[in-house]
């Protein structure tokens, strides 16, 4: 397993402008809903790439997807990204094409599938998802050496 | 908010109290094995003492225990005092890091204060009758306006959501609000109602603080907190400048946040 990647949680986590109950208001995603670290491993084994998320507060996950192309743990209680599991067959032999681009758009089409909710939780954690997959494009160079 | 002295104090008192109605109900489940008639006859007094305690050793024995059991769970919910020493040094180098171009203003001027989110049933929302969960301040950096009040509806129903810790909670996303009216300087109803409307309160309460002369922030931040993946509470960051809160407050809390935390799995 790779060292930790501290990621730049300014760029992963913009602020936008939204309504809230009439007011206009400038909002972020909480800290703890933004990952501040990620890492790579590779399973030669189990011919899978395994990359895991690290948040401000730790909790236990549990598997949301257990599809083969594409696994996904999500924490127990918040239902954020925790870690993820792709087959080494299906990803570039370029790693960093394979980590810029093929597997955040796996995270993405994967969020993409999931039931919609327009409730303010349900809101959340799309954006925290996206914000997982941004985090792998911005680590993707150094994830890239592990892969 | 309770007093740090106080809240050391009473967890102290129950943990004496824990302690000796733990000890006696072990005494006294040995006692109900003792055999009086064993005691030499020089101690024939103790001897009426176990026969006593050997009597009455069914019935208080597990009273003292439950009372034990009653104490332990009770100073879990109290919070051992180094940990709430830790969470105040937390606000107050949070504070300091946040607002370092105002270092020389008065500390209460610019605050930040942890609320935590309070069912119903739970204390201390239960002695306050009512059916809906509150956001309650539990610590708060500086030394002074320690001894706060002021709570906030947070019910199930997002619409009777209250102030801006209430809609941050009904959010979960860190909310920042800059220029608020200085109604310190300009107190006209118009200015209450545009601070009320802003600030998700009802112009009467606006009112009623500022004829008491309390804080009104020109700005805040609420950071919602999670622990083991939980909604917990949140940060909430007020300030009598309409724009110190503009700068880098969550960047500060990214390197932070992660001690927070850990404290907060102890209460």
């Amino acid at each position: 397993m790779s060292d930790w990647i501290r990621l730049n949680t300014e760029v992963l986590n913009p602020t936008r402008e939204i309504d809230v109950a009439g007011v206009a208001v400038k909002v972020r995603l909480s800290p703890h809903d933004v990952p501040i670290a990620v890492r790579g491993r590779r399973d030669e084994q189990q011919g899978r790439f395994c990359i895991e998320f690290k948040y401000l507060d730790d909790e236990p996950s549990r598997i949301h997807s257990d599809q083969p192309e594409f696994r996904v743990w999500v924490g127990a209680s918040s239902g954020r990204l925790c870690s993820i599991e792709i087959p080494l067959k299906s990803l570039s032999e370029d790693g960093k094409v394979a980590l810029s681009v093929q597997v955040p758009g796996m995270i993405e089409n994967w969020s993409r599938h999931l039931p919609e909710t327009s409730s303010p939780r349900g809101i959340i954690a799309g954006e925290s998802r996206r914000a997982a997959a941004g985090a792998i494009r911005e680590a993707s160079a150094m994830l890239a050496g592990s892969l | 908010m309770q007093r740090s002295g106080l809240r050391s104090k009473i967890y102290a008192s129950v943990g004496a109290v824990g302690w000796i109605s733990g000890s006696v109900g072990i005494i006294l489940a040995a006692c109900s094995k003792a055999d009086p008639s064993h005691i030499p006859r020089e101690w024939a007094g103790l001897a009426v003492i176990v026969a006593w305690l050997k009597n009455w050793s069914p019935v208080l024995a597990p009273a003292l225990g439950g009372v034990a059991g009653v104490c332990a769970l009770l100073r879990k919910q109290i919070g051992e005092p180094w940990v709430w020493s830790a969470i105040h040094e937390f606000l107050n180098n949070y504070r300091d890091y946040v607002f370092a171009a105002e270092a020389s203003d008065p500390k209460d001027h610019h605050r930040v204060t942890l609320f935590r989110h309070v069912k119903w049933y739970q204390w201390p929302c239960i002695i306050r009758r009512t059916l809906d969960s509150h956001l309650m301040p539990v610590e708060r950096s500086g030394h002074m306006t320690q001894r706060s009040d002021t709570v906030f509806r947070a019910p199930d129903d997002p619409s009777r959501t209250q102030g801006v810790a209430g809609q941050t909670w009904r959010v979960f996303q860190t909310v920042t609000i800059n220029e608020l009216p200085d109604l310190h300087a300009d107190g006209s109803q118009a200015n209450i109602n545009e601070y009320a409307r802003r600030t998700w309160n009802k112009p009467e309460w606006v009112r009623m603080r500022l004829q008491k002369n309390k804080q009104l922030a020109r700005s805040f931040c609420g950071i919602p907190i999670r622990v083991k993946g939980k909604e917990w509470g949140l940060i909430i960051i007020d300030s009598r400048s309409s724009t110190a809160i503009q700068r880098n407050s969550n960047g500060v809390y990214d390197l932070m946040g992660r001690t927070l935390g850990k404290l907060l799995e102890r209460i």
